[in-house]
């Protein structure tokens, strides 16, 4: 308002530095990311939304998509509870093996997926050591929808233990002190005063497997088979569509694994930032 | 590792008996069951197909393994992976700084709580889709295709495009690592060196970095590790022409295709091993940063 | 002069944290800026670094004007509050970090770095990091690395807050040494007074980004200029009274004015500071070597070592009171410094003594700010009326808004002639009154606000007939929405203000409604009446009585109203008003203006407990039914009052 504009509040004295930083790093982003996708949802839509329906409603694609969606479903459910196990015996208990253990849990992320893939074929595939032991009993788990989430559960297997081991660490000892000197026993107050600590947490971390199990495509694509209409995912699918050069198809599952995922994002972000005002409020 | 675990249970068990400086007890008879559930697990899902794949990588012997892995196929598509990972590792270090810094110490950063949310975005998107997106936007018809006609660059089916693709899955590592230590150390060591007459610049290289250390190796190495193992995008954008466009990964791909068990276990347990390595070298950051 | 400030002004979102600072500091003084935390003494020594930029005004160091530059150039030295080391570098890489970025040749370095080190008492610690050093250690580190390139000012924000008192003591005098023996020019910023007398050439007081007054400790203690600093520094004494005669007489205590003061001479516009070491205690008066204030109780005993703190209730004093009040407290609570003997012949807590002034201060008040809105309307000229007799005997300073047409209206020429210019302010312009008011709410901090009121069958008659601008009129419900201080409104027949009834009806004892109206009632020379009424439906049947009939709950509750109107009633006599009480039992807004009528009440001080007033509202809210019903003026306090 008055002549002496409020000058800049931080003191930089080389703005075209910080302008030049600026830039480059917005145009990094919006190269690398931006533009990228929504190239794809461009492409996606650009003969109209009834063809985008129809790229969806092919059986083919449809089934895959319902198959995604469930696998990555039955694994974070089974994350949420083992991982919560895994995460609550790995803060709460000693024994041999614990640190090794605590230092592997990491392995899944940095192990190739397609390596885990092969690793699961190798032992569960027919003619591996377990495989061969479930193929007598005429159960494939290879080559079939147990194998598709056996692969998520291999490369989700951090996410909620990682979510809810600094909670179970940094939290509430006291309160479980005051519990047990209140005579509960470990399950009571497990129940009643762990999980609801811990809760919160493992829904994050069991949200994060959703979400990356949406999206596997190294394992599955070694692991599942992948036949139409019984182990076909939808990044599968993706796969399959752009080396047919069936770009509309490959674009309408991308925008709707997109979609997914995004609306994910944001249900997490949303969630982080409500726990952070009740905590910190 | 080992040793370092059981210094660990060392330091625990001299604490109090029952619950340690760490808090953690000795289970009791019942609980073992959770243990052993939780450990049981662990073992049948992550350890035994490992073991598995050693078991079948050296079936046919240690020379064989070797044999397998230095094939001209074999060593150029390590050397591929190699350049591909240091490449996207190297732009993701340097800009994943900048927007890093940017994000936590330019308040005046335009759409900084958008910019925030997108970079998530990479960790979102099936690595598939990634490929694919970089063939919308190169291919024939793609936004930036006459761009890169004119540049003379052939970005699809070469190395840009893997490279491009690399980068995209591996973005978030570093600016996810290095933003909670920028936030953490604060601005007013950047301020007294300022005070002391250093410029931004200085006030960055020996002061910034320095605290922000462990934070960028343990990104570069997840950056790393995350670059080597790619193979849905790259696969896509590679066009796999053996010997030019195959990385390991999908070096494996094709063996598996072929039936050419031993190639493709033996290039899958050195990827495993080097996952390991870096594995290794990650924990050792971890534990480095937390003795500080 | 080393540093000049000029006019620095800081927002942070529009908020002034640093308003209109200016201040010179000499070359070699040790300056210390005095506040407490958020008072903004942090953000003007980051201004000074370069660290936050001002968003006007200019800042000189050494004759070169450094506003614009970044701190990098500007050659300060800087103490941070929670050290800020390098945590990767050792010490002696932390201390010769400036030296390095400057490119001293090596040698030189390392001379100067052992230099400081030593002087700091940390030579040998060189090679530590900065993690293996306690807390008052780094901190040492942390002057001598400010000091390494010479610097030509050296700031200190804080350096000692973190430490613990023994620490602090030693660092202090450790600082003291050495800014002496360097003859550095230096600001410290600190929110310890015993730091800041202790260590200051002179001293700067701050208070919400304001530099009350600067001075040496000495003077800043013995002789403050304003209450807010003589109430900041040290334990004060303060009192009010009025003066007669060009004298202000406490107790047999009698002050002279300054010549100077003629104009001043009225009531409330002088306080006086008795320092605790200036006030005596004694049992009999003739024992007192002093002027006796008067005879109090001790209630309570301090032992302080070497001295003995007393805390003596005096009996009322006609025409005293305290300027630090105490809801519910009557007299006069001071704090007496003895020296502590062998044979003591101090008073026991309980028991009565006299207390005598041996020394005192006198300090000029600031008088009250009134803002007066008058249009056309005759309640303006009610208003004014009564905004006149406040302003004349309680010596306030008076700004009055209103409409271009305005000038020769009597209410203003009246104004003129009874109040001195230099306490007036008056103007009038076309249109936009209500929005000027408001303006002129959030631009000056008003005590009180006096407008015309016209509300209830006022409002429909000047809706039905009258002309004139509308922008011109007060819209006195529109204002009260938003102004955020108490307010009267003017409203019924003009009368005389003999009696003003105090009403506590809603809810919780408004202790601000009690303060400020008796502040009202003293300077309108009336009584006052505290009236409670006691919510109670009439279907509940007839109001409890006492007597054997009444029930255990309501015998509680009737003496929580009777204490708590008993507390009501101590404070108001403390402030030198004559006051009685009344309690009645119905419907608020009905028993209110039945109390109006029957005890023939000239004003009505109620409390409004909502931030937002809507006094269109009538039939939700008890202010605006009683602005509405009642045809009395009506004093609405909301807000916090400050004096």
């Amino acid at each position: 308002m008055s002549a002496a504009r409020p000058r800049r509040a931080e003191p930089l004295r080389r703005p075209w530095g910080l302008w030049g930083l600026r830039g480059a790093v917005l145009t990094y982003l919006a190269l690398m990311i931006a533009v990228p996708l929504l190239a794809v949802i461009e492409r996606g839509f650009s003969a109209g939304l009834r063809a985008f329906w129809r790229e969806l409603a092919n059986p083919i694609a449809f089934d895959a998509l319902k198959l995604t969606v469930a696998a990555a479903a039955i694994t974070a459910a089974v994350n949420l509870v083992l991982g919560t196990l895994t995460a609550y015996v790995l803060a709460r208990y000693r024994f041999p093996g614990r640190g090794v253990f605590d230092s592997l849990v990491d392995m899944p992320f940095a192990i190739p997926t397609l390596v885990t893939g092969v690793m699961l074929v190798v032992l569960y595939g027919p003619s591996g050591a377990l495989g061969s032991w479930f193929h007598a009993k005429g159960i494939s788990i290879i080559f079939a929808r147990p194998g598709i989430v056996l692969a998520l559960l291999f490369v989700t297997y951090p996410f909620v233990i990682r979510s809810v081991q600094p909670v179970l660490l940094e939290a509430e000892r006291y309160e479980e002190e005051a519990a047990f000197t209140l005579g509960a026993n470990r399950w009571t107050n497990f129940r009643r005063i762990v999980l609801p600590a811990i809760l919160p947490a493992a829904g994050s971390g069991a949200l994060l497997s959703f979400a990356r199990a949406l999206g596997e495509f190294g394992s599955i694509v070694v692991v599942a088979g992948n036949i139409p209409r019984r182990t076909l995912t939808s990044p599968v699918y993706v796969f399959g569509e752009v080396e047919a050069h069936n770009e509309r198809g490959a674009s309408a599952m991308s925008v709707v694994l997109l979609a997914l995922s995004f609306g994910l994002l944001l249900l997490l972000d949303w969630r982080q930032r409500r726990r952070a005002e009740v905590l910190g409020g | 590792m080992a040793e370092t675990a059981r210094s660990l249970d060392g330091e625990v068990a001299s604490g109090i008996a029952e619950t340690g400086a760490e808090g953690r007890a000795r289970p009791r008879p019942g609980e073992w069951v959770v243990v052993g559930i939780a450990l049981a697990y662990a073992i049948l899902l992550l350890f035994a197909p490992l073991a598995a794949l050693a078991r079948g990588a050296l079936s046919r012997g240690v020379r064989a393994f070797f044999d397998a892995l230095s094939t001209p196929d074999a060593l150029s598509a390590i050397k591929l992976t190699f350049l591909l990972a240091l490449g996207a590792t190297a732009i993701n270090t340097v800009f994943g700084v900048a927007a890093a810094w940017l994000l936590v110490r330019d308040r005046r950063f335009p759409g900084r709580r958008f910019v925030n949310g997108m970079v998530d975005l990479p960790f979102a998107v099936s690595p598939v889709i990634a490929g694919f997106m970089l063939i919308v936007l190169f291919g024939r018809t793609g936004w930036l295709a006459p761009l890169a006609r004119a540049a003379g660059v052939k970005v699809l089916f070469a190395f840009p495009g893997m490279l491009i693709a690399t980068t995209f899955i591996s973005l978030p590592f570093v600016i996810r690592e290095i933003m909670p230590l920028l936030g953490e150390i604060g601005e007013e060591e950047e301020n007294a060196a300022y005070t002391l007459g250093a410029g931004r610049w200085r006030a960055f290289w020996s002061v910034t970095l320095p605290g922000i250390r462990s934070g960028l190796e343990y990104g570069v190495l997840l950056t790393f590790a995350r670059a080597v193992g790619e193979v849905g995008a790259v696969l896509v954008v590679s066009g796999s022409i053996v010997g030019l466009t195959e990385t390991a990964t999908l070096f494996i791909f094709r063996a598996l295709d072929e039936r050419n068990a031993v190639a493709g276990y033996a290039m899958a347990m050195l990827l495993a091993l080097s996952s390991f390595v870096l594995l290794t070298a990650m924990e050792w950051i971890r534990r480095r940063a937390r003795s500080r | 002069m080393s540093i000049v400030l000029t006019d620095l002004v800081k927002r942070y979102a529009g908020e002034a944290v640093v308003d209109n600072v200016s201040l010179e500091v000499r070359d070699g003084e040790f300056f210390v800026l005095l506040g407490e935390s958020g008072s903004g003494k942090s953000t003007i020594l980051r201004m000074i670094a370069g660290l936050a930029v001002p968003d006007e005004g200019s800042i000189v160091l050494n004759g070169r004007d450094v506003t614009r530059l970044p701190p990098q150039n500007r050659n300060t030295g800087f103490v941070f509050q929670n050290y800020s080391l390098f945590r990767h570098m050792t010490v002696a890489e932390n201390v010769e970090f400036g030296l390095r970025v400057h490119k001293v040749p090596r040698a030189e370095r390392a001379a100067k770095r052992d230099d400081l080190l030593a002087l700091v008492g940390l030579a040998g610690f060189g090679r530590r990091y900065p993690r293996q050093l306690s807390g008052g250690q780094q901190q040492r580190v942390a002057v001598a690395r400010a000091l390494a390139f010479s610097p030509s000012v050296l700031l200190l924000d804080e350096p000692f807050g973190a430490l613990d008192v023994k620490i602090r003591g030693q660092l202090r005098r450790a600082l003291r040494r050495i800014q002496k023996s360097m003859k550095i020019t230096t600001i410290l910023v600190t929110h310890d007074q015993e730091e800041a007398f202790e260590l200051a050439d002179r001293i700067g007081v701050i208070e919400r980004g304001h530099l009350l007054e600067v001075a040496a400790p000495a003077e800043l203690y013995r002789a403050p200029k304003s209450e807010l600093v003589a109430s900041f520094v040290g334990d004060a004494n303060l009192v009010a009274t009025p003066s007669a005669g060009g004298k202000i007489s406490i107790g047999e205590l009698e002050i002279p004015l300054p010549d100077e003061a003629g104009a001043r001479e009225r009531a409330g516009s002088w306080a006086v500071l008795f320092r605790p070491e200036d006030l005596v205690a004694a049992a009999s008066r003739e024992a007192l070597a002093a002027p006796v204030l008067g005879e109090g109780t001790v209630e309570d005993i301090r032992e302080k070592g070497a001295s003995r703190q007393l805390l003596v209730r005096l009996d009322p004093l006609t025409g005293v009171w305290p300027l630090k009040r105490e809801y519910g407290e009557a007299g006069l609570a001071l704090l007496v410094l003895l020296p502590s003997e062998r044979e003591a012949s101090v008073p026991a807590i309980g028991q009565k003594t006299w207390v005598g002034a041996r020394d005192y201060h006198l300090l000029p008040r600031l008088p009250w700010r009134l803002l007066l809105l008058v249009d056309d309307t005759a309640r303006s000229a009610y208003a004014a009326a009564l905004c006149e007799k406040v302003a004349v005997t309680a010596g306030a300073r008076l700004t009055v808004l209103g409409g271009a047409g305005q000038e020769t209206s009597p209410p203003v020429v009246k104004l003129r002639e009874s109040l001195p210019a230099s306490d007036l302010r008056i103007s009038l312009a076309e249109g936009g009154l209500t929005q000027r008011a408001l303006a002129e709410l959030e631009r000056v901090g008003y005590d009180l606000v006096f407008l015309p009121g016209a509300f209830g069958s006022e409002q429909e008659r000047l809706r039905g007939g009258r002309k004139g601008k509308a922008d011109e009129r007060v819209e006195s419900g529109e204002i009260a929405v938003q102004c955020p201080v108490p307010m009267l409104v003017a409203q019924g027949e003009p009368r005389e203000t003999r009696r003003v009834l105090l009403c506590t009806a809603a809810g919780e004892p408004g202790k601000l409604d009690v303060l400020l109206g008796a502040q009202l009632a003293r300077s309108l020379g009336a009584r006052v009446t505290l009236l409670h009424v006691e919510h109670a439906d009439p279907r509940w049947g007839p109001p409890p009585e006492e007597g054997p009939g009444e029930t255990t709950a309501t015998r509680r509750a009737r003496a929580w109203i009777e204490r708590h109107l008993e507390q009501g009633l101590r404070t108001l006599r403390g402030q030198g008003v004559v006051a009685e009480s009344r309690i009645r039992y119905g419907e608020p807004l009905s028993e209110i203006l039945a109390e109006v009528t029957e005890g023939d009440h000239d004003m009505i001080v109620v409390g409004a407990h909502r931030e937002r007033t809507y006094l269109d509202a009538p039939e939700r809210d008890l202010v605006a039914g009683l602005v509405h019903r009642a045809d009395r003026p009506v004093l609405i306090v909301k807000g916090k009052v400050e004096r």
